[in-house]
């Protein structure tokens, strides 16, 4: 009898779809399944397979602006050992941090005669601080031209503040570097294609309006010069004024350098906060769902 | 000899669309959806009208509900409201919905209904064009049609007795003489109605009482004198119906009602069998 009631209870946690991992669980809530075949014009599908849509729910943990979470992997494979390929996602749409606790995932639908499925992956959990140096703050910004600002953070990575005599340099610089490629260029094709002049005539532009230190505009900006995307490799990059307000509002690049646009000029009191997936800001959860009953 | 005439029996049997005279259905798509949580689990087929002419005069639906039994003989009910049919529409296209088979059903066997085709035409005596309607209030305009009732309320004038000693007895001669409510009670409630739904701008508004056991008044449509659609919307609730235009009605401007007359439906009865599943 006692053995029986074990043997439930391990079957019914099989089946509930629910996986713990310390605090962490991972609630299957529903399965949605669009299965199709043929063409028309009335119920039109831009994709040409059938699809199966689970949706989970992230419990057990804290979600905020501050805890956030994304999908590392997931697989899947039905009780006929199809593997379901994935589709899309519009959770974590290009997989970024989310702090939503709903987790979408859009699979190649099991075979018809498929009855269950089996899921497993994980999950990553960010949470930057100060502490993990997955956030940081930079002060003292204006009175550090030319010098590497995350020298003492991130030992191999380079954010250099430019300054408007420095901008002046690099643009002059900048001027040189693309006379002489344009010159090498002539002796390497003879005559330069219209495309090409079109866009050698677009690349200065470019520069001429970053580097134009007498527009109005100007003083509403700030140049850093970075070894890295900014875009791709921090999560976040904002600059703030002294009061705690996000003020800025976007970016041009051209090449290793990155003029920020602000809604107010920068002062002395203003600063740069990173927020960084580094290891030590990261924890990953697992997950494994078995016998998962298809509808 | 023997052997091809029984390959080709074969083949008839299980080719899915069904050709009937003068028109075909060809068979378009499966559909799917199925679900653990508590949306019903759906599939509807697509068929199109093959070989027919489909236009704003013709136009097809699904009659009733077909019958559709899967391959492990379960009856699948089927879905009567949009978008699985129930309506006459212009797109060849028609949707048959059902409530999905099981999971290890593989095929519907069959699917037995039929198809209408709708013809609008004053041959057909379901097109009825109007002129000078606003000069005939107060009449049955459809008074050819022995079940039909569709009568143009003077609204300007109800509206001035309306509050006065004049009110009841102009409502009991308009229930005796012109048919409006079978019984004064109902002709009270018609009215009194009419004037509580009313929008700011009666101007731009025609009210009818309407009479339709069978439902078979199809569309009603105002015209300008040019040809040009004037109404905008339209709201039925019972006998009143209530048609919204863009301007106010000229003498010159036509009604034009669509009815769905026997003599304008051809029945197409259609059958496919062994629809694998997806």
């Amino acid at each position: 009898m006692k053995s029986s009631k074990i043997v439930l209870f391990a079957m019914a946690f099989l089946v509930s779809g629910a996986v713990w991992s310390q605090d962490f669980n991972l609630f299957l809530q529903s399965i949605d399944e669009d299965r199709h075949s043929g063409e028309s014009r009335i119920m039109y599908h831009s994709d040409s397979i059938s699809t199966i849509t689970l949706t989970a729910m992230v419990n057990g943990i804290t979600l905020d602006e501050n805890h956030l979470i994304k999908v590392k992997e997931v697989k899947a494979v039905d009780n006929k050992s199809n593997s379901l390929a994935l589709i899309s996602s519009n959770f974590y749409y290009d997989n970024r941090y989310r702090d939503d606790k709903k987790l979408e995932r859009k699979l190649e639908a099991p075979a018809r005669n498929a009855t269950k499925i089996d899921m497993q992956g994980s999950l990553l959990y960010f949470n930057p601080t100060e502490k993990n140096k997955g956030k940081v703050f930079i002060r003292d910004v204006l009175n550090r031209p030319g010098k590497n600002l995350l020298e003492d953070i991130y030992p191999n990575a380079e954010l250099v503040y430019i300054d408007t005599d420095e901008l002046i340099n690099v643009k002059a610089e900048m001027e040189k570097l693309i006379h002489a490629e344009v010159e090498k260029r002539k002796m390497e094709v003879g005559e330069i294609s219209k495309e090409e002049k079109r866009e050698i005539e677009y690349t200065r532009q470019l520069f001429n309006d970053m580097f134009d230190v007498s527009n109005n505009r100007f003083e509403y900006t700030i140049t850093f010069q970075s070894d890295k995307n900014i875009k791709d490799s921090y999560f976040s990059f904002m600059i703030f004024n002294a009061e705690g307000k996000s003020i800025s509002s976007g970016y041009s690049s051209v090449d290793n350098l990155y003029q920020f646009h602000l809604i107010e000029p920068p002062t002395k009191g203003c600063y740069i906060q990173i927020i960084n997936e580094i290891d030590s800001a990261v924890k990953e959860f697992k997950f494994d769902l078995k016998n998962v009953i298809l509808p | 000899m023997k052997h091809i005439l029984l390959i080709s029996l074969l083949l008839c049997t299980s080719i899915q669309p069904a050709f009937t005279q003068d028109a075909s259905l060809k068979f378009m798509q499966v559909n799917e959806q199925r679900h653990t949580g508590d949306a019903e689990n759906r599939m509807s087929i697509i068929v199109a009208v093959d070989s027919l002419k489909i236009d704003a005069d013709h136009l097809v639906q699904i009659k009733g509900s077909p019958l559709i039994i899967d391959n492990t003989g379960a009856v699948l009910a089927p879905f009567k409201n949009y978008p699985y049919g129930g309506y006459f529409q212009r797109d060849p296209e028609l949707s048959i919905g059902f409530k999905a088979p099981r999971r290890d059903v593989t095929e519907i066997e069959k699917i037995i209904g039929t198809v209408e085709y709708f013809t609008i035409s004053e041959e057909y005596k379901s097109k009825v064009v109007l002129p000078n309607f606003i000069n005939h209030t107060n009449e049955n305009l459809l008074a050819s049609s022995p079940s039909l009732k569709l009568i143009l309320i003077n609204y300007n004038a109800i509206k001035k007795a309306y509050g006065t000693d004049d009110y009841y007895p102009e409502i009991k001669r308009m229930q005796q003489e012109i048919g409006i409510g079978k019984t004064m009670k109902e002709a009270d409630i018609f009215f009194s109605d009419m004037f509580y739904f009313q929008n700011n701008n009666p101007e731009l508004d025609l009210n009818f009482y309407i009479q339709d056991p069978d439902k078979i008044i199809h569309k009603i449509t105002v015209y300008n004198g040019n040809g040009k659609q004037m109404s905008t919307n339209y709201s039925n609730s019972g006998n009143r119906y209530r048609i919204s235009l863009s301007e106010e009605p000229l003498p010159d401007w036509k009604l034009e009602i669509h009815v769905k007359t026997k003599a304008a439906i051809k029945e197409i009865p259609f059958q496919f069998n062994n629809i694998k599943l997806p």
